[in-house]
């Protein structure tokens, strides 16, 4: 029997975003991942989850598949992306982490408006503290969260100069269970191989798009029976890994 | 001017008990981004950093960094603590905030 394969794009922000742009509605995003014909998408607004719930009502039974996620921002300034089994599951973390984040307001003309939008693309409300900000929770306490709760973690462009894993922790190292790492520029991997201690994770990339014509413009395809939670992180484990067959070629320094 | 010199002199609580306090520091090195100080950070020195995860010990050990102090009166894990003393390396904690901590080693090191 062949397995079908599926085009998946699992960073995206949406108008709950400060960064993002306002544009980014439910229902432009369905539309957008429609059109550049995405099979799998997550909703991973910084430190909170709840419009993923929109988008997945605007997919509908249509698609595409719509995951629950978060990047969420660690006390090491370390973003990561969390893919969550179901709704309820993705909430907690969201409730856990707002309660862990600095009580600042957003200041919108500078960063932004942070909207939660419904599947029509009415506003359901604005949210008030700045989401731009690291959350309490430590880099290790958020992966044990995310592994007692069916949960998959990916450091985001782990080889960026900001909020990278790399540039801000020096190493990937072996002791944590991540479940890929996501590199945002491939041309920069070969700079950060070196610093990938852990060479058995898989090595993705997506489009972390702000703008509805970024998203999907970096992608990767799984192989997986349906495009469910349960059959991405079973796909997700047997996705390559660069790391180990490109070897650790000398990098330059990072800063 | 050994690890220990430098705590008495700076108030510093020593979190790791007796060891590795006989190593000598030279001089000093302020940064929360490890490939910064990977890249940058002076042998022998001692290291101020507000970050606490166990990558700091790593990083410590690669650049012969003798000690580390948090400041702010920032919570250490004990975890941390353990794996430090097993690699020797000694972790001080300060109240104060990490300008002040800077220039009160600064002016330390620089009379040494």
């Amino acid at each position: 029997m062949r397995v079908p394969l599926f085009s998946c794009d699992f960073h995206i922000h949406s108008t709950l975003s400060p960064c993002s742009s306002l544009d980014m509605s439910s229902r432009a995003i369905v539309d957008r991942a429609r059109v550049v014909g995405l099979d799998i998408i997550a909703i991973t607004d910084h430190n909170m989850v709840e419009n993923g719930q929109y988008v997945a009502a605007a997919a509908g039974a249509a698609g595409p598949a719509v995951l629950f996620g978060m990047e969420l921002q660690t006390r090491e300034e370390v973003h990561l992306l969390m893919l969550f089994p179901d709704f309820e599951t993705a909430m907690e973390m969201q409730e856990t982490v707002y309660g862990l984040l600095p009580p600042i307001d957003n200041d919108p003309d500078y960063f932004g408006d942070q909207v939660v939008v419904d599947e029509n693309d009415t506003i359901i409300r604005f949210e008030k503290r700045l989401l731009l900000n690291s959350s309490a929770i430590s880099i290790d306490d958020a992966v044990a969260w995310a592994r007692a709760h069916g949960s998959l973690v990916i450091p985001s462009h782990i080889e960026s100069p900001t909020f990278g894993l790399v540039t801000q922790l020096g190493f990937v190292s072996e002791g944590i269970p991540f479940d890929a790492l996501e590199v945002a520029n491939e041309r920069r991997l070969d700079a950060v191989l070196p610093f990938i201690l852990a060479k058995d994770l898989p090595i993705v990339t997506f489009s972390d798009a702000h703008y509805l014509s970024d998203i999907g413009k970096k992608r990767i395809t799984l192989s997986c029976g349906e495009p469910t939670f349960a059959e991405v992180a079973k796909a997700l484990r047997s996705f390559g890994n660069t790391a180990r067959t490109r070897g650790g070629s000398a990098g330059a320094p990072l800063l | 001017m050994t690890v220990r010199e430098l705590a008495e002199a700076l108030n510093l609580e020593i979190l790791t008990g007796g060891v590795g306090l006989r190593q000598e520091v030279e001089h000093g090195y302020v940064s929360d981004l490890l490939s910064d100080v990977i890249g940058n950070a002076p042998e022998n020195s001692v290291w101020v950093t507000v970050q606490r995860h166990v990558n700091i010990l790593g990083v410590a050990k690669l650049k012969n960094i003798a000690a580390i102090i948090t400041p702010r009166g920032l919570k250490i894990d004990g975890e941390l603590i353990e794996r430090a003393r097993a690699e020797e390396i000694v972790l001080l904690r300060s109240e104060r905030p990490a300008f002040e901590v800077v220039g009160m080693v600064y002016g330390i090191l620089k009379k040494a």
